[in-house]
């Protein structure tokens, strides 16, 4: 039964303890493996070995400005909500060489990476969740509207292929978490319905005396991978319970974050008072760009080595909530805090529609815990819409820097 | 979520301009404009194709182990040189003025939206410029000289801080056609004017002074038929926007560019945005009713 193969959209049931045979199949497949792993205080995205290196029997408690392990009373090893890393952390690396000059006479000649060395590695992230999917495509999005071949702004050392997705549904929310109101979980939904294609669905059941998943193939290569981990067909029971998981986690979501006219924010809330109030309270920390796993904003770098004939171009994360990030000859146009929470919100909630097609979050409330002072941007945006105090553009004069 | 709407990209980017690697351009030619502005001309150091940029457009200019900074393009030679004008006001700008003729730097582009010059056949132009803003309206004036007949009425109007201040200054006297011509060419009003005077320089200055705002009730008999292109300071574009409504231009034949910062010009690093637009690709020049709602607002 091992080796035969396994079809597409089918449900089948595997124990916890084959969850190894994934592993090691996507290694014989040539297959770099990363997901979960506990590193101090939090769970964050790294190399894995195998499922030992997951954090089992590891929760999490999360609220507004609070991030906290917690140990579970099971054995689970996907019993954790995101932590503070998303897979941009690969996808787009917070540092990547773009290429290197080398000064020749009165001339120079560019070396790309290609050339640079190191061979490309496949990548597999293990443990996906459904608005990880969303934001893996929403993050894809910018790139194909920029016309960017992915392939250009990619180190060598990292992703050439689509990474391999194993998809993991969530058994419970956090406190921070709004993917309902998004539209983008917390079910796995056929491939593509929400997010980026992906290759398995995974689905885990924790019980003492019977941890099992459900493992279901999303795409030709996902049922390669799933033909080589011992499996049986799932009953209907175990079918039902896989959509029973989601819903419940569905029903306990605890925040929302409702916008009826996303395209109408931005002009709506231009001079609206609450801005201030905001402003009062962040910090311009850059945080919330850093934790949100679309923000793509980016800078270009170029150094040069101490005899300047050899320089390089590297692109690393920027934030709006940077000073300089609008800097002009002569000043920044964003100066203040305000106008700089302003861009963001506006931005992620608002004119990414226009720009891209979607909304620019996609509900991992990834921002909301990691803000070391608790802002909350469903709370904000409930200000900021339902307030009667909306005063909409006020055309008066200013002098620009 | 709905990844799949279409999106208004108002062009096609080409692949071959599509990426952070610059091609390498030497100096071929340099003009002291000002005391601290210079043109420089430059060739392909690669063999490769020509660059075809449109009036309005910029190129990323990378200087080796300085930086890279936006520049208009302020003309293209028939022989495929590009001319940027540059004003020394930072490392890399001081830089690019720095190169010496044999010296090569990196040129992205171009990039971003152009005069529309070619929809505006048949209409009366008005030029307004301010200060260095004269260097990406260049190429549409030599359009304009090019296909005279195809418009109506033409004014260029360009403002400085003082005479000394004024870029391309040896070519006005050929901009300017003052009455038809013996061939039947239309003509062309250019006029000048300056904030001051410095006392020195006062006998040998014979235009006019004031903002450059101030020409243009003088300007064409028929502002209905009319269109506008604005280069300058955003407070100058602001207040000239004013002043052409009132003449009776309609919101949507007035032409403006913007300037953001900018570092990967292809609407990828987010640093040039604007409300929805990316002013690298959706700009720099836009329509004044697209972007009339911006304009008006504090630190966008
Ligand atoms: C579309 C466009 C066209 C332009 N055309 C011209 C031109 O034809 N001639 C000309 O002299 N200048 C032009 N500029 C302005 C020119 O890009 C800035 O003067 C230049 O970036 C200053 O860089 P710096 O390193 O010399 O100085 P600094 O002011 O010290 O700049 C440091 C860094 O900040 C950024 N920056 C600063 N000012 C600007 C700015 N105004 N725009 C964008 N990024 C900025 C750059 O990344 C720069 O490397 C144009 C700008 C834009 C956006
Ligand atoms: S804005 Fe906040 S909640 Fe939305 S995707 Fe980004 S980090 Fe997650
Ligand atoms: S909202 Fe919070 S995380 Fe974001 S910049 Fe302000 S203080 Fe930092
Ligand atoms: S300059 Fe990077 S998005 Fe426009």
């Amino acid at each position: 039964m091992a080796t035969l193969s396994a079809d597409i959209g089918v449900t089948y049931r595997m124990r916890a303890g084959d969850l190894g045979a994934l592993f090691s199949t996507l290694h014989a497949a040539n297959f770099l493996t990363i997901g979960p792993r506990l590193s101090g205080e939090a769970i964050i995205l790294e190399e894995l070995n195998g499922p030992e290196d997951l954090p089992v029997g590891w929760g999490d408690e999360q609220e507004a400005g609070r991030y906290r392990l917690r140990r579970r009373a099971d054995q689970a090893f996907f019993g954790y909500n995101l932590g503070p890393e998303s897979w941009k952390k690969f996808l787009t690396p917070q540092r990547q060489l773009l290429w290197r000059a080398r000064r020749q006479g009165a001339t120079f000649t560019i070396e790309q990476p290609e050339r640079l060395g190191g061979g490309p590695q496949q990548l597999a992230f293990i443990g996906v969740r459904a608005c990880e999917l969303a934001a893996i495509r929403v993050q894809e999005r910018v790139r194909e509207v920029s016309g960017q071949p992915a392939n250009d702004l990619i180190d060598a050392k990292c992703r050439v292929a689509t990474p391999f997705l194993v998809g993991v549904t969530c058994a419970q929310s956090a406190a921070t978490c709004f993917c309902t109101s998004m539209g983008t979980g917390p079910a796995l939904g056929p491939p593509g319905s929400s997010g980026v294609g992906y290759d398995l669905a995974l689905t885990e059941f924790p019980s003492e005396d019977d941890h099992h998943f459900t493992i279901e193939a999303r795409s030709e290569r996902g049922a390669d991978i799933a033909s080589h981990i011992p499996r049986q067909l799932a009953t209907e029971e175990e079918c039902d319970a896989v959509r029973q998981q989601s819903d419940t986690t569905a029903a306990l979501m605890r925040r929302h974050l409702k916008l009826d006219k996303p395209a109408q924010l931005f002009q709506d809330s231009l001079e609206h008072p609450h801005w201030d109030e905001v402003a009062s309270r962040c910090l311009s920390c850059a945080n919330c760009t850093l934790v949100c796993p679309t923000c793509f904003c980016t800078n270009i770098e170029d150094t040069s080595d101490l005899s300047g004939d050899v320089a390089e171009r590297w692109l690393r994360w920027d934030s709006c909530f940077h000073l300089d990030f609008s800097y002009l000859h002569g000043g920044s146009v964003r100066q203040t805090t305000r106008s700089r929470y302003r861009q963001w919100l506006t931005h992620k909630l608002g004119t990414w529609h226009e720009q891209f097609g979607s909304s620019g979050c996609v509900g991992c409330g990834r921002c909301i815990a990691w803000c070391p002072v608790g802002i909350d941007l469903t709370v904000e945006l409930e200000a900021l819409t339902l307030s009667p105090e909306v005063t909409g553009v006020q055309t008066g004069k200013y002098e620009h820097p | 979520m709905s990844l799949g709407l279409p999106i208004n990209v108002q062009k096609q980017v080409d692949p071959r301009q599509n990426s952070f690697v610059p091609r390498v351009f030497t100096v071929t030619g340099k003009t002291r404009e000002t005391a601290d502005t210079v043109t420089i001309k430059a060739h392909s150091g690669d063999g490769g194709v020509q660059l075809e940029a449109r009036p309005g457009q910029f190129n990323m200019l990378y200087v080796h182990g300085i930086g890279e900074i936006p520049v208009s393009l302020s003309a293209v030679g028939s022989d495929g040189s590009l001319l940027h004008t540059v004003r020394r006001v930072g490392p890399v700008s001081k830089a690019l003025g720095n190169l010496r003729i044999g010296e090569s730097f990196g040129v992205r582009g171009p990039y971003g939206t152009h005069w529309p010059l070619e929809s505006l056949h048949g209409r009366s132009v008005i030029v307004l410029a301010g200060g260095l803003g004269l260097a990406p309206l260049r190429p549409a004036i030599h359009h304009l000289l090019k296909f005279r007949d195809a418009f109506g009425e033409v004014g260029i109007y360009c403002g400085a801080r003082s005479p000394a201040d004024r870029i391309f200054a040896s070519e006005f006297s050929r901009w300017q056609r003052e009455k038809p011509h013996a061939t039947g060419a239309k003509s062309i009003q250019v006029r000048v004017t300056v904030d001051r005077v410095p006392d020195q320089a006062k006998a040998a200055w014979h235009g006019e002074i004031g903002v450059v705002t101030s020409l243009l009730p003088r300007s064409i008999s028929d502002p209905v038929n009319a269109a506008a292109m604005i280069c300058g300071p955003e407070v100058m574009m602001r207040h000239a926007v004013q002043d052409l409504l009132q003449l009776g231009i309609a919101k949507e034949h007035i032409y403006l560019s913007l300037e953001r910062n900018m570092k990967c010009a292809v609407g990828l690093c987010g640093h040039c945005q604007l409300s929805r637009y990316f002013v690298c690709r959706d700009g720099p020049v836009f329509s004044f009713d697209a972007v009339e709602h911006l304009l008006t607002v504090k630190e966008l």
